[in-house]
């Protein structure tokens, strides 16, 4: 078990050095900082000082060896509009984002299970067919589409919601749907699927010959397993929710980690998008390590194998 | 002998699509206290509808009692309320079932579905539950029984799953235990053992038990009395020990005819020809008319009644009425 966490770190390490070495080139070939950061009708002489005091005029690899070991020591650089250390915009925006994450994942996951349930228990009714309707929908639908139709039908047509900001308990309602819907409807339809499946399984009639009554059949003899599968592709909905984030936090000018990487991508400011992209994958990974690590746990079958 | 079980004129039909699967057709069945009753039959002739239409586990979405009662305790078990039901179920009848791997939950150690029957049924304290899964464990022949419970389904041979299936069907020491192909699953050497463990604990516990199979050796091994079933209706039935003398209908000797024997030559092994029909409600024939060496035009054209001609034997063929016993 041990040996296989450790497994799993090593291969996330190296994923994660790969991705930022990715972004650093990308970075690099996507046009001159200076553009942003000094006014428009700047000489070519003060454009050629500020790239020297940035580090930008030396050679690419002195570039990126220096960019690499600062991010692994933890010193990240400086934003250069901001002008203050990346790691401290970043830790300021955090809170914003994890609160909406966290909101919007624990409904996902809630109402996604509880839909999947039902329809599943009630196979072939009206509600069936409408979650099953609901998902395609749902899953179909990007967020930002989803977002931009929300903005446009609650605070344009009703006027009911600010369209915006975090400023209010009212002003996390579209966000948190924008992001939630997705990976709603993906858990909702596995977790029909695969409790359909389970719901034929004979130990679910020992269960009843043992005299389990029937809700207590369904919660702890059947859901208990068909969720073991749902929980994988939670886990896998963590990260399309942390992609989706960035885009629904552009969309609803939400103060989080997101909109400071678009932002911080749109002026090139390099250390902001690098360190941004890190925290990402470095929470996305953790997060599939923990699924990857539950499932194991989940489900004692795997457990002797790992 | 006192009756702990009166099944009169059960009647299991299956809603398949724009059909309806008479599975159990008017099934009368008595199980005296401390016998072993065999039910025997080839598959799909409805054993396994007769006990689960018994102990409630039928799916009423699309699976009608339409008729019959079946008499516990004076009361009737097929119109019984679920919680009724339920308080039954696992403490005074219960139930094992044909594939051991399947009917263990993989997610849960043993401990935890043999004391689950106890926690529902039983007052007893944690320790007293703990104590009691021991002595269950050696009552089914598990050994190092206190290792044996941490441990999961997938952990134990396809004859211990059996056996703790056996363990939580006796946990609250049932009046009944209905075992359906209980052997089917496992090795032919496995088999022998769980048979005899069935048997002993039908002996020493004096419980009284249904053991469903379509193996007749099973049967002469096993059970006080057989009741043959086909296309869903009672052909014979009768002492083991009169049915395998001096068997009556055409399609229980068949049966007979079927086991295969040491003695017998290899090329000999005989079947009877034909399979089980389905069958569409009604019907209005003797249903093993088609497959019957002796069946003429009266077999087609109406169904014989189930006549008894001895205490306890009774036979549903019109030859063997006519031809007198
Ligand atoms: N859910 C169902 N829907 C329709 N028909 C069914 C259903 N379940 C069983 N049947 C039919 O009912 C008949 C009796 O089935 P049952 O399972 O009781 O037979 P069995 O004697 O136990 O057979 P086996 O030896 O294979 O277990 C069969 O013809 C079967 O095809
Ligand atoms: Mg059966």
């Amino acid at each position: 078990m041990l040996k296989y966490a450790l497994k799993r770190i090593i291969k996330a390490l190296i994923t994660i050095f790969f991705i930022l070495t990715l972004v650093f080139f990308f970075t690099r070939m996507s046009g001159d900082p200076t553009n942003w950061i000094l006014p428009d009708d700047a000489t070519e002489e003060q454009r050629i000082e500020m790239r020297h005091s940035l580090g930008l005029d030396r050679p690419l690899h002195e570039q990126y060896f220096e960019v690499m070991t600062s991010l692994f020591t933890g010193n990240a650089g400086r934003s250069y509009n901001y002008l203050r250390p990346v790691s401290e915009l970043y830790a300021e925006r955090m809170g914003a984002t994890i609160r909406l994450g966290l909101i919007s994942f624990s409904l996902a996951a809630l109402v996604g299970v509880s839909l999947g349930t039902i329809a599943a228990v009630k196979r072939n009714s009206f509600f069936d067919r409408f979650t099953i309707m609901i998902s395609i929908a749902g899953s179909t639908l990007p967020n930002f589409v989803l977002g931009i139709l929300l903005v446009f039908l609650f605070c344009f047509v009703l006027r009911l919601l600010p369209s915006g900001g975090a400023s209010s308990a009212s002003s996390y309602i579209m966000p948190v749907i924008a992001m939630a819907v997705g990976p709603m409807a993906n858990i909702a339809r596995l977790t029909r699927t695969s409790l359909l499946d389970v719901l034929r399984q004979d130990y679910l009639d020992s269960a009843r010959a043992k005299g389990v009554s029937e809700h207590v059949v369904l919660i702890k003899h059947a859901l208990r397993n068909a969720l073991i599968p749902v929980i994988t592709v939670i886990g896998l909905q963590v990260g399309t929710l942390v992609g989706g984030s960035v885009v629904v936090e552009t969309v609803f000018s939400w103060p989080g980690i997101g909109s400071l990487l678009i932002n911080g991508a749109k002026m090139r400011d390099y250390p902001i998008v690098i360190y941004g992209v890190m925290l990402i994958s470095v929470a996305v990974t953790v997060m599939n390590t923990l699924v990857d690590l539950s499932y194991s746990f989940l489900d004692p079958r795997i457990r002797d194998n790992a | 002998m006192e009756n702990v079980l009166t099944i009169k004129g059960l009647k299991t039909y299956y809603h398949a699509k724009n059909r309806v699967v008479p599975a159990v057709d008017g099934v009368d069945l008595v199980l005296r206290k401390g016998e072993m009753l065999g039910i025997v039959g080839e598959s799909g002739c409805g054993k396994s509808t007769v006990a689960r239409s018994v102990i409630g586990l039928i799916d009423r979405s699309y699976t009608e009692i339409a008729g019959g009662c079946a008499m516990f305790d004076g009361q009737d078990l097929l119109h019984l309320p679920s919680r009724e039901m339920n308080r039954i179920r696992g403490s005074r009848i219960s139930m094992v079932f044909q594939n051991p791997l399947t009917s263990l939950n993989p997610v849960y150690t043993i401990e935890n579905q043999i004391s689950e029957v106890l926690r529902i049924h039983t007052d007893l304290d944690k320790a007293a539950i703990h104590a009691r899964c021991i002595e269950l464990m050696e009552m089914v022949g598990i050994p190092d029984p206190e290792a044996r419970l941490k441990d999961y389904p997938h952990q134990l041979s396809g004859g211990m799953q059996q056996r703790a299936l056996i363990a939580i069907a006796l946990a609250c020491n049932p009046e009944i235990i209905i075992a359906d192909e209980p052997t089917t699953a496992l090795d032919v050497t496995i088999q022998a053992q769980i048979l005899q463990l069935i048997r002993s604990i039908n002996k020493e516990y004096g419980m009284s038990m249904i053991l469903i199979t379509h193996n007749m050796g099973i049967v002469a091994q096993m059970c006080d009395r057989v009741m043959v079933m086909y296309g869903g209706v009672c052909v014979e039935e009768g002492p083991t020990e009169r049915i395998f003398d001096s068997p009556m209908h055409p399609y229980t000797r068949g049966l007979l005819k079927a086991i295969p024997s040491i003695a017998s030559d290899k090329e000999d092994l005989f079947s009877i020809p034909g399979t089980v029909p389905r069958f569409s409600y009604p019907v209005a024939r003797c249903r093993f008319a088609d497959r019957c060496p002796y069946s003429n035009k009266e077999c087609s054209e109406s169904e014989p009644e189930l006549i008894s001609f001895a205490e306890d034997c009774s036979v549903r063929c019109f030859r063997t009425i006519k031809e007198g016993i």
